[in-house]
């Protein structure tokens, strides 16, 4: 049914590409730049990739080289000369880096410096010490409350049920990122480039390790030049790589289809802000110097230039999955992809608002360089209204929801108010915004269903939790004894939690329905692992 | 001059015993036991008792034990107020100091340097001395023996897991049913770790804490252990900012000990001192001199309340006020102590604090019973009534360093002895009125005890080689007619020995 769906999108992007559950995919392809598949016919220029004799036996964009179409980009791209507003989206979002996953009622921790992962429970504050492989440093909660930890120091995925029972898998090969597909059967781990230490082995730089979790078989795939991003998209696993897209399809053994282009031109494939549509039809990216978006359908599409006046500072994918909003500046665009080229222009009646945020029916404009203004766009009717913002936005966040965002604010040069770090939560559909000055920048936040919970302070300047009630913006702060790292919600107790900075751990647990009830508070329980 | 002939005649008369008087008699300190003081003689080698109710002194000469002039072991006292334990060498006598006879004699595979009695006074833990030579060839500094004090049966030695570090300071718990099972811990305290293990059944493994992880070198030494329920203790250690709370929880095999469970409760910065206190509720109050605060923590939930104090106290002196909790805060040399309700403190904070500054630092505190004052000797020459009710201080000044400050038990005065040009005088105050008395005692050089089995005061003169005293009832009129002399302590019965 999905494939078949996936064709009646292809055809409306006037596209031949073929339904994705055949063409494309090949576990027998060695080089992921040249594959000796037939093709699906990607784009506007016919065969994209496949055996050939001639240029003419490959689609635009592509060149027969050794009897393999090879992708060279597509004619007709001028470099922008305008200004560049950077690849990289310019907002800041606290994002928290701390390895902590979370199941129903429990928290795993897992710990670097004591090869163990630690399970706390959210009601009876019970630890349970699991020894796992040397460097624990990434662990993800499976649906069914069992966990899976990349051990970083030997090289093995620690498997540990529900009951707490370990069992290992050799990995094979150095890896250091680790994903689950939303399944939890597979997981997949891989090289991420920018996580590399120095020394550390980055043979597999162009390797990803697809894991069946339940048949606990490991299978190594070919991908793309150092992966930023994986993505799952119904059963395939999308990489982001330098090279494109790499597109690994989940099954046992895993199959993979031939990369993806990002860009037309064939040199300007890395260092990419990429989107990807959430059923999988399309990627949208946005490249340095680019006087407009590029779109390629998936699998095995042409890569498209949509040109616009200027190059963007930002794009965002709207939640009909078929519009980007590109952010440029004094104006911004809507580009429909399925007419790609007649994008509609925002007048931002002179205000420079570069980067947004979508929600479910209202987008947030704003800018990180101008103070004390963003703009909301109404999705559906397009119209505009401009705010003025308490400080300048450096970031905004969107709930899930999409009914409220939260603003991230600047310092600025002054005293009191002036200096101080902050946050606002805007409510979309009027603008009502409620501002809260912090001492210090927040360092993280975490969404749950109803609430989102603001991480703020070090250890020395009250560190603290903030826990607003999405509904009426309310705000409880929650004192910490130490600086915050992570956290998260425990859907079945109604509670949150937040790990801590402490050498032998530490993690609090708090109500989201009852103000009163106390906060609970684990810690040391590193050391738990050590009594004999 | 007495004594002089007395040593004359038994020259004379035990010629054959020559050398004995030729050794030192090298008396301990005197050791204060309920109703009697003791004195060792490692020299001859003898234990003298005085009873300071009719000032008799009886003589037990320590037969089966050489003399001894240097090295560890001595004689301790026992909690129960009557007994001592002597400890020297292989060989630990029990002591009944009222009767003066010994009851039982043990044999010791090493000797051991200090004694740790269980509370209810059943069991004795030899220990060594941590840091000091045993005084033998080799020692093992965690090897123990387990006395039972109320059976010839031989001690039970035992060494402790080690891992690389010896025992500072050993604990005895009070027995407690733990799990359905009769329970008496025993925690010993290491550089890094704990180990605790059960004294009524001191065969089976202990457990071992440690308090850092392998790969941290931070120096973490516990120094203080409480609990409310004997089911979850909490360590105080220095070198960490967070109190341990150890709760033990009950192993599948019915032998083995309670496995702990540890959580670090945060009591902002590193803790001088700690007291556990059932408010119903229980709280830890944490005193944090570097942060001149005081933390109330509730040990569920690890919630902290800070209470700025404004100075920087690093012990307490915790007391009974009409039955409800409180404490004094001090610390040795600080010229200031609050008194604080801790049944208040965490709700009222600041207010239940109530600060007295003084013009010298305190050297000795001693609470009052039954109201908010204490009595404070500051510098060494002063002394003040500290009234908290009022938040005032009385000061009383002396003539020279005050020494022994001891409170009369229904609170009414205070005693101590003060130094001056003239000798040593005994003082007392009243504290109700502060009006002081003193009472010359001529040119000595001593302390004061307080003997409570005795009703008795007395005052030990330790330029008297050979044992004098001067002892008043504890509730009689501070004059000189009251007090009575005993000397040449250590001599009782030297003709007929």
């Amino acid at each position: 049914m999905r494939w078949a769906c996936l064709s009646l999108l292809a055809l409306a992007f006037g596209c031949a590409m073929d339904a994705r559950g055949g063409a494309g995919f090949d576990d027998n392809a060695e080089d992921p730049r040249a594959s000796a598949q037939d093709g699906g016919g990607g784009g506007q220029g016919g065969s994209a990739a496949g055996p050939c004799e001639s240029d003419l036996n490959c689609g635009e964009g592509y060149v027969c080289f050794r009897g393999g179409c090879v992708y060279q980009g597509v004619d007709g791209f001028t470099p922008g000369a305008l200004r560049d507003g950077g690849v990289n989206e310019v907002e800041h979002i606290p994002t928290l880096n701390a390895q902590v996953s979370a199941g129903e009622d429990h928290v795993w921790v897992p710990s670097e410096g004591t090869d163990t992962v630690v399970r706390v429970d959210g009601a009876r504050l019970e630890v349970e010490v699991i020894h796992v492989g040397a460097r624990p440093t990434r662990a993800l909660t499976r649906p069914d409350g069992g966990l899976v930890v990349l051990n970083w120091g030997s090289d093995e995925l620690t498997l540990i049920s529900p009951e707490g029972v370990a069992a290992f898998i050799p990995l094979g090969g150095h890896l250091n990122a680790l994903d689950l597909d939303p399944s939890g059967r597979f997981a997949v781990a891989w090289l991420d480039a920018a996580r590399l230490s120095w020394a550390e082995d980055a043979a597999a730089l162009q390797d990803a390790l697809i894991i069946d979790l339940d048949a606990q078989s490991v299978s190594w795939t070919t991908i793309g030049y150092a992966p930023s991003r994986l993505q799952f998209i119904g059963d395939e696993a999308v990489f982001i790589t330098a090279d494109g897209l790499s597109l690994v399809r989940l099954t046992d053994p895993p199959r993979r289809a031939p990369l993806v282009p990002l860009a037309i031109n064939v040199f300007h494939m890395d260092n990419r802000e990429v989107l990807l549509s959430e059923d999988g039809a399309f990627a949208v990216s946005r490249g340095p110097g680019e006087a407009g978006i590029t779109w390629v359908a998936l699998p095995d599409g042409l890569p498209q230039l949509v040109p616009l006046d200027e190059v963007p500072s930002d794009i965002d994918l709207l939640p009909d999955d078929r519009t980007v909003l590109a952010m440029y500046g004094t104006s911004a665009a809507l580009i429909d992809l399925e007419a790609p080229q007649s994008p509609r222009t925002l007048d931002l009646e002179g205000h420079t608002l570069t980067a947004a945020a979508v929600g479910e029916a209202v987008a947030v404009l704003f800018s990180a360089q101008q103070v004390e203004a963003f703009a909301l766009l109404d999705l559906e009717t397009e119209a505009l209204i401009f705010q003025p913002a308490r400080k300048r936005v450096l970031g905004a966040s969107v709930a899930p929801g999409g009914q409220i965002a939260l603003l991230w604010h600047a310092p600025e040069p002054g005293a009191e108010l002036e200096a101080m770090h902050g946050f606002s939560s805007l409510r979309l559909s009027d603008g009502f915004t409620r501002f809260y000055p912090t001492l210090t920048a927040p360092v993280g936040v975490s969404f749950g269903p109803a609430h989102a919970l603001i991480l703020i302070g070090d250890d020395d300047e009250a560190p603290s939790a903030q826990l607003i009630d999405l509904e009426s913006l309310a705000l409880r702060a929650v004192p910490l004894g130490r600086a915050p790292e992570a956290a998260g919600f425990l859907p079945a107790l109604h509670r949150a939690f937040v790990t801590q900075r402490h050498a032998e751990g530490r993690v609090s647990f708090f109500s989201l329905d009852d103000d009163g009830a106390p906060v609970q508070t684990v810690s040391g329980y590193l050391l738990n692992g050590r009594i004999r | 001059m007495k004594h002089a002939l007395a040593l004359a005649l038994l020259g004379l008369l035990a010629c054959d015993r020559e050398a004995v008087w030729e050794r030192p008699l090298q008396p301990s300190a005197p050791l204060a036991l309920d109703a009697r003081v003791l004195w060792l003689a490692p020299g001859w080698p003898l234990i003298a008792a005085l009873n300071p109710q009719d000032l008799s002194v009886r003589i037990l000469e320590l037969e089966g034990l050489a003399h001894w002039t240097s090295g560890g072991g001595g004689l301790f006292a026992h909690p129960d107020g009557r007994h001592a334990l002597l400890v020297r060498e292989d060989q630990a006598l029990y002591i009944d100091a009222e009767d003066l006879k010994i009851e039982r004699r043990w044999t010791l595979p090493t000797p051991f340097a200090r004694v740790t009695f269980a509370p209810d006074g059943q069991r004795a833990l030899l220990h060594h001395d941590p840091g000091l030579p045993s005084g033998w060839a080799i020692s093992n500094p965690n090897q123990l023996a387990i006395l039972d004090l109320s059976s010839d049966v031989a001690p039970i030695t035992r060494a402790l897991m080690a891992f690389g570090a010896e025992p500072l300071s050993i604990i005895i718990d009070p027995k407690r049913t733990l799990f359905a099972r009769e329970r008496q811990w025993v925690w010993v305290f290491s550089d890094r770790y704990l180990a605790f293990f059960d004294l009524l059944d001191p065969e089976v493994d202990e457990r071992v804490v440690h308090l850092v992880l392998e790969d941290d070198d931070r120096e973490v030494v516990p120094q203080q252990i409480a609990t409310l329920d004997g089911e979850t203790f909490f360590v105080r250690a220095w070198g960490s900012a967070d109190i341990f709370s150890l709760r033990l929880q009950p192993e599948a095999e019915a032998e083995a000990l309670p496995r702990p469970w540890l959580n670090q409760l945060d009591s902002g910065g590193q803790a001088d001192d700690m007291l556990a206190v059932d408010l119903s509720p229980a709280r830890l109050f944490a005193l944090n001199a570097s942060t001149e605060t005081l933390s109330i923590i509730n040990p569920e939930t690890g919630r902290r309340v800070s209470v700025a104090l404004g100075f920087t106290p690093t012990r307490f002196m915790p007391f009974e006020l009409e039955g409800q909790p409180a404490a004094l805060l001090w610390a040795e040399g600080l010229p200031s102590v609050a008194f604080v309700d801790l049944t208040r403190v965490e709700l009222e904070r600041g207010r239940a604090v109530k600060l007295l500054r003084l013009d010298s630092g305190v050297t000795a505190l001693k609470p009052l019973p039954t109201r908010a004052a204490a009595v404070a000797v500051l510098g060494a020459n002063r002394l003040a009534i500290l009234d908290f009710a009022t938040e005032s201080a009385v000061p009383l000044s002396a003539e020279g360093p005050i020494a022994g400050l001891t409170i009369s038990e229904d609170g009414a005065r205070c005693f101590a002895v003060v130094s001056g040009a003239d000798g040593l005088s005994l003082i007392a105050v009243d504290v109700a009125t502060a009006a002081p008395q003193a009472v010359p005692l001529g040119l000595w050089r001593g302390v004061l005890l307080s003997l409570p089995g005795a009703d008795s005061l007395v005052i030990v003169d330790s330029n008297a080689s050979l044992g004098r005293v001067k002892v008043i009832a504890a509730d009689a009129p501070l004059e000189a007619s009251a007090l009575r002399t005993r000397g040449g302590i250590l001599m009782e019965g030297v003709l007929t020995r």
